[in-house]
């Protein structure tokens, strides 16, 4: 039996949708002429299913609302940083004006709130909107818990803190599905492993970001654990996971390819440049090929996107000095071009087209 | 997940709330690691920003080194190679082309405890920088013909005699990895302050060499980048009080129409720090 989530429900009323009008198309062409009683049957069928999906998960049941739910979504994600920016600023307008233990009771208390809060909500709207306005109101209450105590009482900043938003984060992802929240989460996690390391590597914890290899580690963390957790009930978490992941390995990859200053490797700069050149155009062939073998839609495009960065990387590299503008951005459309063709030709063959 | 609900979220706020304030009170029991009466000269009135109601002391330090205005930027002379080597930095000194040479790229700024010295020897050497620099300028007046350039050195020579009853007295004399041996070497807690800071690896070529014009070798030192926690929180209690002080002090020292005596510190701090080497104020009264 199917166990449903709001992912599933929306994909089988869109599966639906895309039957009915082939049904639709194969009758007008005289190829299909199905029983009236059977017709009948089969669309009282879709009629209660998607009733019954749409009641439970506020489904998108046409592409007019498909459109205004992409909307909406935008429109909390926005509202949800206007109403974060609005407490932290409120906070600091304030508090200077009150006791230290109201200050610190009002800071226990707002993710508290928020999160009481969340659950209000997440039992009342199927659609979590505003469940995930709450969820990230209480990540960044907890934030701000943290950021002002560490103020209040003069503590040496640490990045641990990274590593409890990071976990609250996740834990509010999983237990209302939200990938928003799985993303910040991830984002944090990400920021506490590299700081981790770079401290490892006997530097302070905040300079992390002079050596972009400190996110690799993370990253690869973050593609392997769709791999050991299946994550059937909330399946999107999956290429989210391996989304973060690879961005967490290309985006240092690709700084590294053309800043070898920044490596740990005690090479020469041009060398270690080299390596990770060789290194992203191998990375991003391999991404590319998993997201086609696996049917990964987000994988591959993020392999199509970084394959081509690396390529104009270079090409900027060999020719923007010595070449004249306009020859270098033809050279450049006629590489897309090629690349294109063959893009083309692997779509046609994964068709089964001539 | 589902089955807990929402209280695993709960108990992670409360206890690493709890994990914070057991930290404060760890770092705030007796007996302290530094105990000081520092004046509005250590500890500047500032403010974060106009929308932000919280007022904090900043830590104002420097090097023992005569600066007209600060010498905190420049590497001072206990950062020296063999300073360095201890604090980790692998590389070898003493090159003619350090930025060929990996090892120097990779260089980060490194945590290590930093000894200020209030009103000690530090001090009294930027007191003679600074009474030297004041007798130079007076040899330069007197020499001097042109009346525009003249008043110039003299503004500059008053600037430098007011920094005596205006500058920090403190000063960065040490630095280590480890606190507790910092703090066996020295013992007065009412005079040595070990904060955690950062220190930053730098290379300064010696004098150029007579006879031949070239640069000599280069030389590994080290900079102090920054005291980790420079800004310390007003309590409540004292909020009042700070508050009629909060135009910066910078801004006041500049005011050429104030005598020496009305730049005199206008209130008194007893600083402490504890024992993970963080501050916070026990007291602040005004100075008659």
């Amino acid at each position: 039996m199917t166990k449903w989530n709001k992912n599933l429900a929306q994909n089988r009323i869109d599966q639906i949708r895309h039957f009915q009008k082939e049904m639709k198309s194969l009758e007008e062409d005289g190829i299909l002429d199905l029983d009236s009683e059977v017709s009948s049957r089969l669309a009282q069928y879709h009629k209660d299913l998607i009733s019954r999906l749409t009641l439970k998960f506020d489904t998108d049941s046409s592409d007019a609302q498909k459109k205004l739910s992409l909307g909406m979504r935008i429109l909390t994600l926005l509202g949800g940083a206007a109403l974060c920016s609005s407490i932290f600023f409120f906070f600091y307008q304030i508090w200077g004006t009150i006791p230290t233990l109201i200050q610190v009771g009002l800071l226990i208390l707002a993710p508290l709130l928020a999160l009481g809060g969340m659950q209000y909500f997440s039992r009342r709207e199927p659609t979590l909107y505003y469940t995930t306005l709450l969820a990230l109101l209480a990540c960044i209450c907890f934030v701000l818990n943290l950021n002002m105590l560490g103020a209040m009482y003069n503590i040496t900043p640490t990045q641990n803190a990274f590593l409890v938003w990071g976990l609250f984060g996740i834990f509010l992802a999983y237990l209302h599905g939200l990938r928003l929240l799985l993303i910040v989460g991830l984002l944090s996690l990400l920021g506490y492993s590299a700081a981790t390391l770079n401290q490892l590597g006997a530097f302070y914890w905040l300079q992390c970001f002079e050596r972009p290899e400190n996110f690799i580690a993370g990253g690869l963390l973050f593609v392997l654990i769709p791999v050991f957790l299946r994550h059937a009930d909330h399946y999107n978490f999956s290429t989210t996971y391996r989304g973060v992941g690879l961005l967490a390995i290309f985006i240092p990859v690709w700084i590294l390819s053309i800043w070898g200053r920044g490596s740990y490797i005690g090479w020469d700069s041009k060398a270690v440049e080299t390596l990770y050149q060789f290194l992203g155009f191998v990375l991003s062939g391999i991404t590319i090929w998993l997201g086609v073998r696996f049917q990964e839609k987000a994988t591959t495009n993020i392999g199509v996107t970084f394959f081509t960065i690396f390529l104009y990387s270079k090409f900027f590299e060999w020719w923007w000095e010595s070449m004249p503008r306009s020859l270098f951005f033809f050279i450049l459309s006629l590489i897309s071009i090629g690349l294109l063709k063959v893009l083309k030709h692997f779509h046609s063959r994964l068709g089964g087209q001539p | 997940m589902k089955r807990f609900g929402i209280w695993p979220a709960i108990a992670l706020v409360l206890g690493v709330n709890l994990v914070v304030f057991a930290g404060v009170t760890y770092n705030r029991s007796e007996p302290f690691d530094a105990s000081l009466e520092l004046t509005e000269r250590e500890l500047e009135v500032t403010r974060s920003g106009p929308e932000n109601t919280g007022l904090f002391l900043r830590l104002n330090w420097d090097i023992p080194i005569f600066d007209q205005y600060s010498a905190a930027y420049k590497p001072p002379d206990f950062l020296d190679f063999n300073k360095m080597k201890e604090l980790g930095y692998p590389c070898q000194d003493g090159l003619s082309r350090p930025y060929e040479d990996p090892c120097y790229r990779r260089q980060l700024p490194i945590k290590a405890y930093i000894v200020l010295e209030y009103e000690g020897a530090s001090w009294h050497r930027w007191l003679e920088g600074n009474e030297n620099h004041i007798e130079e300028l007076e040899k330069k007046i007197l020499l001097e013909e042109d009346s525009v350039k003249s008043k110039n050195l003299q503004n500059q020579k008053s600037s430098i005699e007011r920094m005596r009853v205006t500058k920090s007295r403190l000063f960065a004399i040490d630095a280590g990895l480890d606190a507790d041996a910092l703090r066996r070497k020295y013992i007065d807690s009412s005079r040595y302050i070990i904060a955690p800071g950062l220190i930053r690896f730098h290379y300064t070529s010696d004098p150029k060499i007579p006879k031949t014009g070239k640069r000599g070798p280069y030389r590994i030192r080290g900079v102090i980048n920054e005291i980790l926690v420079d800004q310390i929180m007003v309590p409540y209690e004292f909020r009042e009080l700070v508050r009629q002080y909060s135009g910066s002090s910078s801004f006041r020292y500049r005011n050429y129409k104030k005598s020496l005596e009305e730049l005199r510190p206008r209130y008194q701090v007893k600083l402490l720090f504890g024992k993970r080497h963080e501050p916070w104020i026990a007291s602040i009264a005004t100075l008659n």
